[in-house]
C-alpha cells in the first residue's frame, strides 16, 4: 500500500510538471525592438488616442500603438517594476540610475516602467531611492 | 494501477488555475484566446490587431482583459440572459466565427470548411430567453450543446440551422433544456435545419412547435440516447427528409397536429433504398433500432400517423407505445386517410416491442401500402376505431393492412372492437357485390383484378404466434373479420388462436384460396372459422375449427377439391345445428383426400348435392349421417353412445368426452373432444392409416390423454387412448 502510495504521488508530481506553463506577464515589443512588460494577472488595455494603456494592478503602461508592433504572453516574470515603493504612483515622478550611479530614465512612473531590461537599479522618488532587481 | 492511470490523466487535464486567457470583447461578443495559444498578438498602422489570424479594428474593441477563464478548444459559448446574450468563442476558431447579436437573437456565420485542430465547432446553449434565438450558416458540420437553455422565439425558429451539413445536437447529461418557438410564424420548425440533424446526448430536450413541426429537417434526423419530450406541434413531431433513425434514448410526442414522426424522400435526390450504414440514403425509411418511443396523436389530428415513412418502416428493437386516435383525413375525399400507429410504403417488423392502441375512426394499427413483413418481436395492437361510411362506402378499422403481407415471425395480438373492422386486411382487387347474398356461389362480394399476397410462416414450418379477438360486429354491409385476404393465403407455420363474436365475423377468409402447410391454428368462431371463394387446402399443420353460428370451414369453390385433406390433420365442428356444417363446399363429392392426414367434421347438416362418397380418396375416410353410415354399407345405424344418439339422429358429441378412432386391434388412430356439446348430423372421419373396407371403431371415454404427440385444442395425435364406449355401435367400414 505504501510503495503504491509513494509511486501515485511520484506520478502526480511529474504529471502536474507536465500541465501547460503559467504566463505571468505579457510583453509587448516596440518598433525599435525595445520591450516592455507588465503581469498579466488582472490586465485590462485600452486604447484611446493613439495609445495602448495596459493596466494590471497598480501598474499602468502607456505605449503608443504607432510604435508598437506586438504582444505576447511570457512565461518569464514582468520586467517591470511593481511595488518599488508603496508612496510611488503612475503619476509620480521617478528617476532610474544604475549601480554606477548613471541616470537611466527620468519621467512619470507610467512612462518609465516597463522600458527596464533585466538587471539591477536604484529608484529614486518621492525623495526615497529603493535598489530593485528587475527579472 | 486503474486509479493510477485515472489519477494521471485527471492531473494531466485539470486546467492550470493560474493561466491567463486574453479576453476581447467587440459588442457583446467575446474572443477568448489562452495565454499558452494565443502566440504573438501583432499590431498593424496602429489601428489593427490579429491574434490567431483574427484582425480588429481596435476602435471596435469593447473591452480587452486577461482573466483566468479555461477556455476549451473548438467552443463557443452563447449565454442567453432575457432579452440579451452574451457569446465567448475560444480563440482558435475564433477567426471562422462570424458573430450577430441583436437583444437575444445570436446568429452565426461560421466559415471553416475543414475540421480545426482536428475537431469540428461545438456551441454550447445556456441561460433563458422568451424572445431569443440561435441562427446557424456555415459548410461544415459542428455541434450544438445545450447545456441547460430555456429558448423561446415568438417570431421564429428556436434554432434555425441553414448549414447543410451534419448537425450534432446533444443535450448535457443531468441538463433540461426547453425550446419554443412561436405562433403563426413562417419557419418550419421550432428547431430547422437545412442539413441532417442527430439528436443526441444524456440530457433531457423539451422542444414545442407552435407555427408546424418541432424539430423540421431537410435531411436526415438521427436520435440516440437523448430524453425527448415533444408535447405538441401544430404538425409533425418529427420532420425529416431521406431518413430516420432512433437508435436509443427516450422519445415522447404528444398532441401533434399531423403525424408523430414522419421520413419522407428528398425529392432532389435519386431513391436509394436502405444503404449499408445509411450512408448516402435517400429512402425516405424510417428505422427504430432501439429505445422507448411513445407517440400519441390526439383525436384531433386528421390523419395522424404515429410514425410515417414514404419508404419503409423498420422496427428492429426498443419498445414502442403508439396511441393513434385521429380522425379521418377527408380533404381528399377520393382518399381518404386514416390514423395509424405506424404506416409506410413498407413495414417490417424484426424485433422490439409495438403496443399500438387506436381509436380514431376506420384507424390502423400497422399499415403498409405494398408489403408489411413480421420477422420478429411482439405486436400487440388494441382497435376500437369505429367504421365511418364515406360515399356510400363504409370504411373501417384494421388492425394490420397491407397489398402484401408476410407474417415470418414474432408474437402478433390483435384485438378489435370497432363494428365492421378487420383484424388483419390484405391484398386489393375490384370489388362486386351481387344480390342473393348467404352462403353459397352465385352472391355476396367477389373481387377481380385481385392483387397481392398473404402468408404466415417460413417454409421450414416456423412462424408467428398469432392471436386475433374479434368483438366487433357488422356495420351496414360490411362484417368484422379476423383475417380477410384478397388473393390466396398460404400458411407455412406459425400458431394461430382467433376469436369473433358476431355474424359475418369469419376467422380466416380469402376471396381466392387458402393453403395450410403447416403450424398450428385454432379458429373459435361466431361466423365461419375459415371461408374461401375458392379451396381450401390442409397439406400439413394441425387445424382446429369450432364455430357457433356458422359453418365451421366453408369453400365455395364449387368443384371437386373445395376442400382437400392431404397431409395436415383438420377438425372442424360446429354447434350451430342445420344447414351449418363443419365441412362446407356445397357437395360432399368435392372434398378430396390426397394425402395421408387427418379429417374430423361435424355438423348440423346433410350438407348440399346429396353425395357422400369422395373419389380417388388417398385413405380410408367415412361420412356418418344423421341416417347412418353412408356409402360404405356396412356399420351404420344408430346412433350409439352420448344420449342424444339415436337412430337416423346422428351423433351427440359431449363436450368433456374424448372420442377415440380406432382400428380392428384397438390402435389408435386419433382421439378428440369438442369445446362444446354438438349435435352432428354429418361427421366425417379420415386419418392416417385408414384402410378402404377396413373396419374401425369410435369409443368414447371421459379420460382425456395425456400421451399424446400433438394435443390441440382438442385433438390428440400420436395418443395410445382407447375408448371405453361405442359411440357407432359395432364399429364401421371406411369407405
Amino acid at each position: 500500500m505504501k510503495k503504491k502510495t509513494f509511486f501515485l504521488g511520484i506520478l502526480s508530481v511529474v504529471a502536474l510538471s507536465l500541465r501547460a506553463a503559467d504566463y505571468p506577464s505579457l510583453v509587448f515589443t516596440l518598433t525599435d525592438g525595445t520591450t516592455r512588460s507588465i503581469t498579466s494577472a488582472g490586465l485590462n488595455l485600452t486604447f484611446s488616442d493613439g495609445n495602448l494603456t495596459a493596466t494590471s494592478g497598480s501598474t499602468t503602461i502607456t505605449i503608443p500603438l504607432a510604435s508598437l508592433t506586438k504582444m505576447e504572453f511570457s512565461t518569464e516574470s514582468t520586467t517591470a517594476v511593481e511595488d518599488i515603493n508603496a508612496d510611488v504612483t503612475l503619476d509620480d515622478h521617478t528617476e532610474v540610475y544604475d549601480l554606477n550611479g548613471r541616470l537611466l530614465a527620468n519621467g512619470q512612473w507610467s512612462t518609465v516602467n516597463g522600458r527596464l531590461k533585466p538587471g539591477v537599479y536604484m529608484i529614486k522618488s518621492n525623495g526615497k531611492t529603493t535598489k530593485v532587481q528587475v527579472r | 494501477m486503474r486509479q493510477l492511470l485515472m489519477m494521471i490523466a485527471l492531473l494531466l487535464t485539470y486546467p492550470a488555475a493560474q493561466a491567463q486567457t486574453m479576453n476581447v470583447t467587440v459588442g457583446d461578443v467575446t474572443d477568448q484566446y489562452p495565454a499558452a495559444k494565443a502566440g504573438e498578438m501583432t499590431y498593424t498602422g496602429g489601428t489593427m490587431l490579429t491574434i490567431l489570424n483574427k484582425t480588429y479594428t481596435l476602435s471596435a474593441i469593447t473591452k480587452m482583459f486577461t482573466d483566468e477563464t479555461v477556455v476549451t478548444d473548438n467552443n463557443v459559448n452563447i449565454v442567453y440572459n432575457g432579452t440579451a446574450a452574451q457569446v465567448f468563442v475560444a480563440g482558435n476558431v475564433a477567426r471562422y466565427v462570424e458573430v450577430t447579436v441583436n437583444g437575444a437573437h445570436v446568429s452565426i456565420n461560421q466559415t471553416n470548411t475543414d475540421a480545426v485542430d482536428d475537431d469540428e465547432i461545438t456551441y454550447t446553449l445556456s441561460g433563458t430567453t422568451t424572445d431569443g434565438s440561435l441562427t446557424l450558416a456555415g459548410a461544415y458540420k459542428c455541434t450544438v450543446s445545450l447545456n441547460g437553455v430555456t429558448l423561446t422565439n415568438p417570431n421564429g425558429a428556436a434554432i434555425n440551422i441553414t448549414n447543410k451539413k451534419r448537425i450534432q445536437i446533444s443535450a448535457k447529461k443531468n441538463t433540461e433544456n426547453t425550446l419554443a418557438d412561436g405562433a403563426g410564424g413562417s419557419q418550419k420548425g421550432c428547431i430547422y435545419s437545412k442539413g441532417q440533424i442527430q439528436l443526441q446526448g444524456n440530457g433531457k430536450l423539451t422542444v414545442t412547435g407552435n407555427t408546424a413541426h418541432a424539430i423540421k429537417s431537410g435531411d436526415y434526423i438521427a436520435v440516440k440516447n437523448l430524453t425527448l419530450d415533444i408535447p405538441s406541434a401544430v404538425k409533425d413531431g418529427i420532420s425529416c427528409n431521406k431518413y430516420f433513425q432512433m437508435k436509443s434514448g427516450t422519445v415522447t410526442i404528444s398532441s401533434v397536429g399531423d403525424d408523430g414522426i414522419q421520413a419522407d424522400l428528398e425529392s432532389d435526390d435519386d431513391p436509394t433504398g436502405e444503404t449499408a450504414d445509411h450512408e448516402d440514403e435517400n429512402s425516405g425509411n424510417a428505422y427504430i433500432d432501439g429505445g422507448t418511443l411513445t407517440v400519441t396523436v390526439p383525436s384531433a389530428a386528421a390523419g395522424g400517423k404515429c410514425i410515417k415513412g414514404e419508404g419503409m418502416v423498420k422496427v428492429s428493437g426498443g419498445t414502442l407505445t403508439l396511441n393513434a386516435n385521429g380522425k379521418i383525413d377527408t380533404s381528399d375525399a377520393a382518399d381518404p386517410s386514416y390514423t395509424a400507429g405506424i404506416k409506410g410504403t413498407n413495414v417490417e417488423i424484426n424485433d422490439g416491442t409495438v403496443n399500438c392502441t387506436v381509436t380514431g375512426a376506420a384507424g390502423r394499427g400497422i399499415t403498409a401500402d405494398n408489403t408489411l413483413t413480421t420477422n420478429g418481436g411482439t405486436i400487440t395492437i388494441n382497435n376500437s376505431g369505429a367504421p365511418q361510411t364515406i360515399s356510400s362506402d363504409v370504411k373501417s378499422a384494421k388492425g394490420l393492412k397491407a397489398l402484401h403481407m408476410a407474417l415470418n415471425g414474432g408474437t402478433i395480438n390483435i384485438t378489435m372492437t370497432g363494428n365492421a373492422s378487420k383484424a388483419v386486411r390484405a391484398g386489393d382487387g375490384t370489388k362486386t357485390t351481387t344480390s342473393g347474398g348467404g352462403w353459397g356461389p352465385g352472391g355476396g362480394t367477389k373481387y377481380t383484378n385481385i392483387t397481392g399476397s398473404y402468408t404466415q410462416g417460413t417454409t421450414d414450418g416456423a412462424g408467428p404466434a398469432i392471436t386475433i379477438t374479434q368483438k366487433g360486429s357488422a356495420y351496414s354491409s360490411s362484417s368484422a373479420k379476423a383475417i380477410k385476404v384478397i388473393p390466396a393465403i398460404t400458411i407455412y407455420g406459425g400458431k394461430t388462436e382467433v376469436y369473433t363474436t358476431s355474424s359475418g365475423a369469419e376467422g380466416l377468409e380469402s376471396k381466392t384460396s387458402i393453403d395450410i402447410q403447416g403450424g398450428q391454428h385454432y379458429f373459435q368462431c361466431y361466423d365461419d372459422c375459415i371461408n374461401s371463394t375458392g379451396k381450401i387446402y390442409f397439406n400439413g399443420g394441425v387445424t382446429v375449427c369450432y364455430s357457433n353460428g356458422n359453418d365451421a370451414i366453408d369453400s365455395n369453390a364449387g368443384t371437386s377439391g373445395a376442400i382437400t385433406i392431404g397431409n395436415g390433420a383438420v377438425m372442424a365442428y360446429t354447434t350451430k345445428g342445420s344447414p351449418e356444417e363443419g365441412f362446407d363446399c356445397d357437395n360432399n363429392s368435392y372434398i378430396q383426400i390426397t394425402g395421408t392426414g387427418y379429417g374430423i367434421s361435424a355438423g348440423g347438416s346433410q350438407g348440399g348435392g346429396g353425395s357422400s362418397s369422395i373419389s380417388n380418396a388417398k385413405q380410408g375416410y367415412y361420412f356418418y349421417t344423421s341416417g347412418g353410415g353412408s356409402g360404405g354399407g356396412w356399420g351404420g345405424g344408430p346412433g350409439g353412445w352420448g344420449g342424444g344418439g339415436g337412430s337416423g339422429s346422428g351423433i351427440s358429441f359431449k363436450t368433456a368426452t374424448y372420442y377415440t378412432l380406432s382400428d380392428a386391434s384397438g390402435n389408435n388412430l386419433v382421439t378428440f373432444s369438442f369445446a362444446a356439446n354438438c349435435s352432428s348430423q354429418l361427421s366425417l372421419f379420415t386419418a392416417k392409416g385408414m384402410v378402404k373396407n377396413s373396419t374401425y371403431y369410435l369409443k368414447s371415454s371421459t379420460t382425456e390423454p395425456t400421451d399424446a404427440t400433438t394435443s390441440f385444442h382438442g385433438l390428440y395425435l400420436g395418443s395410445s387412448a382407447k375408448g371405453s364406449t361405442d359411440v357407432i355401435s359395432g364399429g364401421f367400414k371406411a369407405q
